[in-house]
C-alpha cells in the first residue's frame, strides 16, 4: 500500500512539472538561462542535461538527507549539494567533451543560481521521500529542457538558418535579433502564452462537466 | 534514534561534516581527472598550431600525428622578443614547412574581452607584412555570440592575408567593425567582419589585437626583424581623414 502510494506521488510529481507546473511557462523560473543560452540548440541541449542532472540528483539527496538537516542550516547544505552536482558536471565536461566545456563552462557554472533546483528542494525534496523527489527533480529538468529546446529551435533557425548547426535552407536570411537576447524575450512569451492559453481553455472545457 | 536537530553542537557538526564529505568528492573527482584534462588542454594547444599553420587537418589527425607535426614543425624561438616602450617579452613560435623553410610566425595575443580575458594566437607571415590565422585558446565569451570567435567564419577573415603594416596616418592595424566592406574596398586589406550581435567582444578584440600588433612591431623592431623607418604598406586605406 505504502509502496503503490509512493508510486503515484512520484508519476504525480513528475506530470505535474513536466506541465501543469512547468518550471518556465508557470512558475516563469529559470528565465536567465532562457535568454541567454537559448540562440543555439547544441548549447541548449548542453546546459539542458547539466540542469537535469543538477535537479535530478539534489533533489534525491536532500530527500535523503531530510531526516538529519537542521533547517537553521538547510539552505547552505543545499546549496553545497547542488555546487557539488554542478562542479562534477563541469569536471566530466572537462576531462570528457573538452572543446565544448570551453563553449558552456560559464553557463555551467551558472545552474548553482537556478532558481528551479532551489525552488524544488525547498518545496519538494526536503519533505518527501527519495523515490519521488527524484521524480519531482526529473521532471522540473525535463520541463525546463523542453521550453528551453522549443525556443532555441525558433531562434537558432530564424537566427542562424540552422539546426545543431546544420544549414536548413529554407530560411533566406539570418534574422539577428533572434540571435541576441531581446530575441529570446519575443519567442519565450509567444511561448507563454501558447502554452496559457492552451491551459486556460482546457481548463473551462472541463470545468462544467466537473460541475455536474 | 533521531538526532536533535536544533542542538547546535549538532547543527555546527553536521555542517562541517557536510563541507568535509562533498568537498572531498569534489577533490577526489577533480584529483582523478586532472591528468586527462591536462592531456586535453596539452593537445589542444596543439591542434591550434596544426590549424594555424595549415600543417595538415586537426580534425582528422590522430593525437599522436598532432603532436608528431608539432614536434617536427614548431619550435618556440629561444630569444623572447622584448618590447622596448613597455619591457613586456613577447614569446614568438616559429613554424617550419616539410621543406625545412619558415612558414611563418605565432604571436601571442590576449587582452580583456566583454566578460573576462581572451588568449589567443595570432599567425603572420615570415616577413611579418600579414596575418595567416588565428586562434583562440581560451575566452568566457558568451555563447553564440562573442563566443563566435572561435567559429571558422570570423577566423577564416585572418587567413586571407588581412595587412599588418602600419598605417602611415598611425591608424590601426586591423579594423573589426560590422560595416560591411566589398573585397574591392581599398579598406578591405585591413578590415576584419565583426560578429553579428557581438558588438562588445568584437570591439574589445579590435582594441586589444591592435594594441598587441603595435607592441610586437615595436619588439620586432628593436630585434631586426623589421628594418626601422616606414613600412612598404599599402598606403593608408583605413584613415578616413583622406
Amino acid at each position: 500500500m505504502a509502496v503503490q502510494k509512493s508510486v503515484i506521488k512520484a508519476r504525480e510529481a513528475l506530470r505535474t512539472q513536466l506541465w501543469d507546473d512547468n518550471p518556465i511557462f508557470r512558475q516563469v523560473l529559470g528565465i536567465c538561462s532562457t535568454l541567454a543560452v537559448t540562440n543555439r540548440l547544441l548549447n541548449t541541449a548542453l546546459m539542458c542535461a547539466g540542469l537535469i542532472w543538477a535537479t535530478t540528483m539534489s533533489s534525491l539527496t536532500v530527500s535523503l538527507l531530510r531526516g538529519y538537516t537542521p533547517q537553521r542550516v538547510r539552505i547552505m547544505v543545499n546549496v553545497l549539494i547542488i555546487a557539488v552536482y554542478v562542479i562534477v558536471v563541469d569536471i566530466v565536461f572537462r576531462a570528457y567533451f573538452y572543446e565544448v566545456h570551453k563553449d558552456i563552462a560559464a553557463y555551467v557554472g551558472l545552474i548553482i543560481t537556478n532558481c528551479i533546483v532551489l525552488g524544488r528542494l525547498e518545496a519538494f525534496a526536503g519533505k518527501n521521500p527519495p523515490w519521488a523527489s527524484f521524480c519531482d527533480g526529473l521532471g522540473a529538468g525535463l520541463g525546463y529542457s523542453a521550453i528551453l529546446l522549443a525556443i532555441a529551435a525558433v531562434r537558432e533557425y530564424l537566427g542562424f538558418g540552422t539546426l545543431f548547426g546544420a544549414a536548413i535552407g529554407v530560411w533566406p536570411r539570418e534574422w539577428i535579433i533572434m540571435v541576441t537576447p531581446p530575441g529570446a524575450f519575443f519567442v519565450l512569451a509567444i511561448a507563454v502564452w501558447a502554452a496559457r492559453s492552451h491551459t486556460l481553455r482546457r481548463e473551462a472545457a472541463t470545468a462544467p462537466e466537473e460541475k455536474k | 534514534m533521531r538526532p536533535n536537530l536544533k542542538s547546535p553542537p549538532y547543527v555546527i557538526a553536521y555542517a562541517g561534516l557536510m563541507a568535509a564529505l562533498f568537498t572531498a568528492a569534489i577533490m577526489t573527482l577533480h584529483v582523478a581527472t586532472e591528468p586527462v584534462v591536462r592531456r586535453n588542454k596539452e593537445l589542444f594547444k596543439q591542434r591550434a598550431y596544426v590549424e594555424l599553420f595549415a600543417l595538415g587537418d586537426p580534425k582528422t589527425m590522430t593525437p599522436a600525428q598532432v603532436a608528431e607535426v608539432v614536434r617536427k614543425r614548431i619550435v618556440e624561438r629561444t630569444e623572447p622578443l622584448v618590447d622596448p616602450q613597455t619591457g613586456e617579452q613577447i614569446q614568438l613560435v616559429e613554424a617550419y614547412g616539410q621543406d625545412g623553410k619558415l612558414v611563418g610566425y605565432a604571436i601571442p595575443i590576449w587582452g580583456v574581452g566583454f566578460w573576462a580575458r581572451i588568449d589567443g594566437l595570432l599567425a603572420v607571415s615570415p616577413d611579418l607584412t600579414r596575418t595567416m590565422g588565428v586562434v583562440f585558446l581560451s575566452h568566457s565569451e558568451t555563447p553564440g555570440l562573442g563566443g563566435r570567435i572561435t567559429e571558422d567564419d570570423f577566423r577564416r577573415q585572418f587567413r586571407q592575408g588581412k595587412d599588418i603594416t602600419p598605417s602611415r596616418a598611425g591608424g590601426p592595424f586591423l579594423t573589426i567593425s560590422p560595416e560591411k566592406i566589398a573585397a574591392g574596398d581599398p579598406r578591405y586589406a585591413r578590415h576584419v567582419d565583426a560578429i553579428t550581435g557581438a558588438t562588445g567582444t568584437s570591439t574589445a578584440l579590435d582594441k586589444f589585437l591592435n594594441e598587441r600588433l603595435r607592441r610586437f612591431r615595436r619588439a620586432a623592431t628593436a630585434a631586426g626583424m623589421i628594418a626601422p623607418g616606414p613600412a612598404p604598406g599599402a598606403g593608408d586605406p583605413l584613415d578616413r581623414r583622406q
